[in-house]
């Protein structure tokens, strides 16, 4: 059921996360792993909300940092659930903490994948080709360094 | 003592009361009888065993009861009971409810810290028995105390012990979350950006670029370890509070931040500032945090006014917490710089929160938080976007 917004050329990939680097970060692995891929990036979830509900497109993935400020990843993610049309996007937690408890959380909050952010730009593009191409993967994904 | 000791069947033996049948004999018995029961409480130095009228007057006394309480014979036979008890409990009639609790149901018990005639405590455990006559009507009370000073002080401090451990347990608890997510943060992208510099490496303007970040990266690292270690700091225990004059700790707090004033332009009012009852040194990074954050927050001409005001008792009343015994200034640290929207007021306090991506690492007004809360006092803040932040801070005055 992800592919389905994944048919929609190019895939739009929404990354909403407040640290710069990791932005810029993202956004490199991302042309490696789907050349065609257009990223759209917000820093805060305020920001994010106001660029889905605007967006005359909708995305394939949005990616969601935990820590944040203003809205942390988990009320940016139960947000993004109540948005009409939106909430049917698959959404990704994408964050340093390797908490079970946030998994968990984030699991029941309707969260597709809770990936840990890798330590290596392969490893990070590797990944995002997987969730992109639709594989099947565990809930949690962590690549052991 | 056991059934065989030897001394115990002797007297067993000559017993007036087993050994004769003449009247007199009896007589004499019972009065001996009576004099030796006398003797046994007189002679019993682990107990207080006195008599009490039916008023709580002390009637007799024995060794116990003078090791224990410290009075004399003399001193004490004909005073109430009532002598021995904290002025807070005598108010509280707390011995007029054991003695109508014994009158009541033949008994009472109590633990409690009682007076020594030299004024100390000692912490007593008390069994209050009413006495009848063969018409069944209460005539005293036997009162029969013991000191447990020592079970109590040990008692309590066990209690101590294991609030020590709880609160270690969190602490730890909270740098394990902190070595877990927050430094990891620096770390991973110092390999992240290794990783970019050596496929970089034949670009030299790409690669430094790299190693910078790298650099920075290292240098927030080292910048957490210090902020995470001055809270760790901020948690011990042991405290020493002395008067504190707070006109002297932002005196040294300008000094350190002579430079960055002079190069933003700040203006810092502040009139009268009170001597607080503190920590000196947690007095000093309260106020540096706070001064700092407003020089970092700081907009066109900025002005930072502090002003105190000593609290009245319903404005103590507003806060939990506060004691209506103390005294306690109200400072307020107001700034005219970017401010934030107020619905993120209850986020800065919280650890590595940060509502810009600036330098800070999130730990400053945590630190606050902790500081104000060693000190049984209380933080709270305004703001408005572009208005500036105002910070309302109660401490004990000394």
């Amino acid at each position: 059921m992800y592919i389905s917004s994944m048919t929609i050329k190019p895939p739009v990939i929404v990354l909403i996360d407040d640290d710069e680097d990791d932005r810029d970060m993202f956004a490199i692995a991302l042309k490696t792993a789907e050349p065609e891929a257009k990223l759209i990036t917000a820093s805060n979830g305020p920001e994010a909300l106001k660029i889905l509900e605007a967006a005359g497109v909708l995305p394939a993935f949005i990616f969601v940092d935990l820590n944040m400020p203003f809205m942390n990843g988990i009320e940016c993610l139960a947000a993004i659930k109540k948005l009409p049309l939106i909430k049917e996007v698959p959404v990704v937690i994408y964050t340093t903490t390797s908490s079970k408890e946030y998994a968990e959380e984030t699991k029941n909050g309707g969260a597709a994948y809770f990936l840990v952010k890798p330590n290596s730009l392969y490893a990070l593009s590797d990944m995002l080709e997987q969730i992109l191409m639709g594989v099947k993967l565990d809930y949690f994904l962590q690549v052991k360094s | 003592m056991t059934m065989d000791n030897p001394n115990l069947h002797d007297n067993v033996n000559q017993d007036p009361l087993i050994k004769s049948n003449g009247t007199t004999a009896l007589k004499g018995g019972l009065m001996e009888s009576e004099e030796r029961y006398h003797k046994m409480i007189d002679e019993v130095q682990d107990y207080a065993i006195l008599l009490l009228d039916i008023e709580g007057n002390i009637q007799n006394w024995n060794k116990g009861a003078q090791q224990i309480k410290g009075y004399t014979e003399k001193e004490i036979i004909g005073k109430n009971f009532r002598i021995f008890y904290q002025e807070i409990d005598r108010l509280g009639r707390l011995p007029e409810r054991l003695i109508n609790e014994a009158y009541t149901n033949g008994r009472a018990a109590h633990e409690g810290w009682r007076v020594r005639s030299d004024g100390t405590m000692f912490w007593g455990s008390v069994v209050i028995t009413a006495l009848h006559d063969s018409d069944n009507s209460i005539i005293g009370f036997s009162k029969v105390t013991r000191d447990l000073t020592e079970r109590k002080l040990a008692e309590d401090r066990i209690k101590e012990y294991a609030r020590e451990i709880e609160l270690r347990n969190k602490q730890l608890e909270e740098y394990a979350y902190i070595a877990s997510h927050d430094l990891q943060e620096p770390l991973r992208k110092i390999q992240v950006f290794t990783e970019m510099l050596q496929n970089s490496l034949d670009n030299k303007e790409t690669a430094q670029r790299h190693l910078e970040k790298i650099s920075s990266s290292a240098q927030r690292m080292s910048h957490l370890i210090k902020d995470v270690l001055k809270y760790s700091q901020v948690s011990q225990k042991e405290l020493v509070f002395t008067a504190v004059d707070l006109n002297k700790v932002l005196l040294d707090i300008k000094e350190d931040y002579v430079l960055l004033i002079e190069e933003k332009g700040v203006a810092i009012t502040a009139d009268g500032l009170p001597v607080v009852t503190g920590v000196p040194v947690q007095m000093h990074q309260l106020f540096s945090n706070l001064l700092g954050n407003a020089i970092k927050f700081s907009g066109v001409e900025p002005h930072i006014d502090i002003t105190a005001n000593v609290l009245n008792a319903d404005d103590i009343a507003q806060y939990s917490g506060l004691s209506i015994n103390n005294r306690y200034t109200k400072i307020t640290f107001k700034d005219n710089g970017q401010g934030f929207d107020p619905q993120y007021a209850d986020q800065v306090f919280k650890m590595f929160k940060r509502l810009t991506n600036n330098a800070g690492t999130g730990i400053g007004l945590a630190l606050c938080k902790k500081i104000v809360e060693n000190h049984a006092g209380h933080i709270s803040v305004t703001s408005q976007p572009d208005a500036g932040t105002t910070f309302t801070i109660i401490l004990p005055l000394a």
